[in-house]
């Protein structure tokens, strides 16, 4: 979608009309259910806070300025709002019910148990490797190489300093250097092309 | 010439693309000349590569986005709520803080128990008559001697 057919979305939801609103979520809902599930490694959080972030901005996009930033940066920043609130909230004691109910991921139908084995290796490498970096590393990395923004994007969506965005970047950078380097290069990516 | 230390901060943007032409000629004449910093510049630039093609993988499979479309739109159909107004909750505050203040003393003496008074002695309740005050006072005195016994004998002479 060009920025006119963004602004032109906007303008038709600011008016009432609901494919406005359809239109905007259809191309910025993949990236923030990514953005949630990147930060949080978990489906329904990710989903529950998608949800919350669109109905938050829908329902203040009149306050959308974009004079000050993009529209993807605006749903950005709420989306990792509602993340931290998720962060604090899950910082309450739980516990997993799922080994006790032996519930487990379904592989799909095509893939042989060895492929779905390595792929789910893969995948909990690189989550745990994001997952033993702060909060606010794993933000900075997740927004730079899972969603291509810009050190200053980074920096408006995080309400930091660009300086202090590109040194989280660079923070990051080295502790997962050692996390993922004994997956070897290339091997993650090959099982996470599933 | 600049620094390791500056050169490694800039090899992020240098990798990105993102410095200016003076600081990106800086950092490629540094990485030239520093094997140190160069092996960092490759090692940071496989990483990166390597992060840009596995991160957006995560979250697959998607989930079902009109399931969440739902959701949004049946959120989107109730009510706003409208958050409490600054002033709005001070005056509350204030309001309750008085309840509390012009009920607790109501309360507590509401909840006072009756305990019953413990008996007077008869004797107290007499009026304190000259005889009755000499009464009392030689009770007192003569009461303490009246525990021990005379000895038989001792006092008796033959």
């Amino acid at each position: 979608m060009t920025p006119e057919e963004i602004e032109s979305s906007i303008a038709r939801a600011l008016r009432g009309d609901q494919t406005g609103y359809a239109a905007l979520y259809e191309v910025f809902a993949p990236g923030i259910y990514r953005l949630c599930y990147s930060l949080l490694f978990n489906r329904e959080d990710a989903e529950d806070v998608a949800q919350e972030a669109f109905v938050y901005a829908f329902r203040n996009l009149h306050r959308y300025d974009r004079k000050l930033s993009s529209l993807k940066t605006w749903l950005y920043t709420i989306a990792i709002c509602r993340c931290r609130n998720m962060y604090r909230k899950n910082q309450l004691p739980t516990c997993d019910l799922a080994p006790l109910l032996q519930i487990g991921l379904p592989a799909p139908r095509s893939e042989t148990p060895e492929a779905a084995l390595a792929r789910q290796t893969a995948r909990e490498t690189v989550e745990r490797a994001l997952a033993s970096l702060s909060p606010r590393l794993r933000e900075a990395v997740v927004l730079r190489y899972g969603h291509g923004l810009t050190y200053r994007e980074i920096a408006d969506v995080m309400d930091c300093p660009q300086k202090t965005a590109e040194s989280r970047v660079r923070l990051a950078h080295e502790a997962l250097r050692g996390s993922l380097q004994p997956v070897g290069h290339g091997l993650l990516e090959e099982l996470l092309s599933f | 010439m600049i620094s390791c230390r500056v050169c490694r901060e800039h090899i992020p943007g240098y990798i990105s693309r993102e410095l200016s032409t003076a600081a990106r000629s800086q950092v490629a004449a540094h990485i030239q000349t520093c094997d140190a910093c160069y092996a960092v510049y490759v090692q940071q630039r496989n990483l990166s590569s390597e992060l840009a093609r596995t991160i957006p993988a995560l979250g697959n499979p998607l989930p079902r986005f009109d399931r969440i479309w739902a959701g949004v739109e049946a959120d989107m159909r109730q009510p706003k709520r409208q958050p409490m107004r600054l002033d709005q909750a001070r005056y509350t505050m204030i309001v309750l803080l008085l309840m509390i203040a012009l009920l607790l003393p109501w309360s507590i003496r509401a909840q006072q128990f009756n305990l019953p008074t413990p008996p007077t002695p008869a004797a107290l309740n007499t009026p304190a008559t000259p005889i009755a005050i000499s009464m009392a006072k030689y009770t007192l005195e003569v009461t303490p001697q009246s525990n021990h016994a005379p000895i038989r004998g001792a006092t008796d002479t033959p």
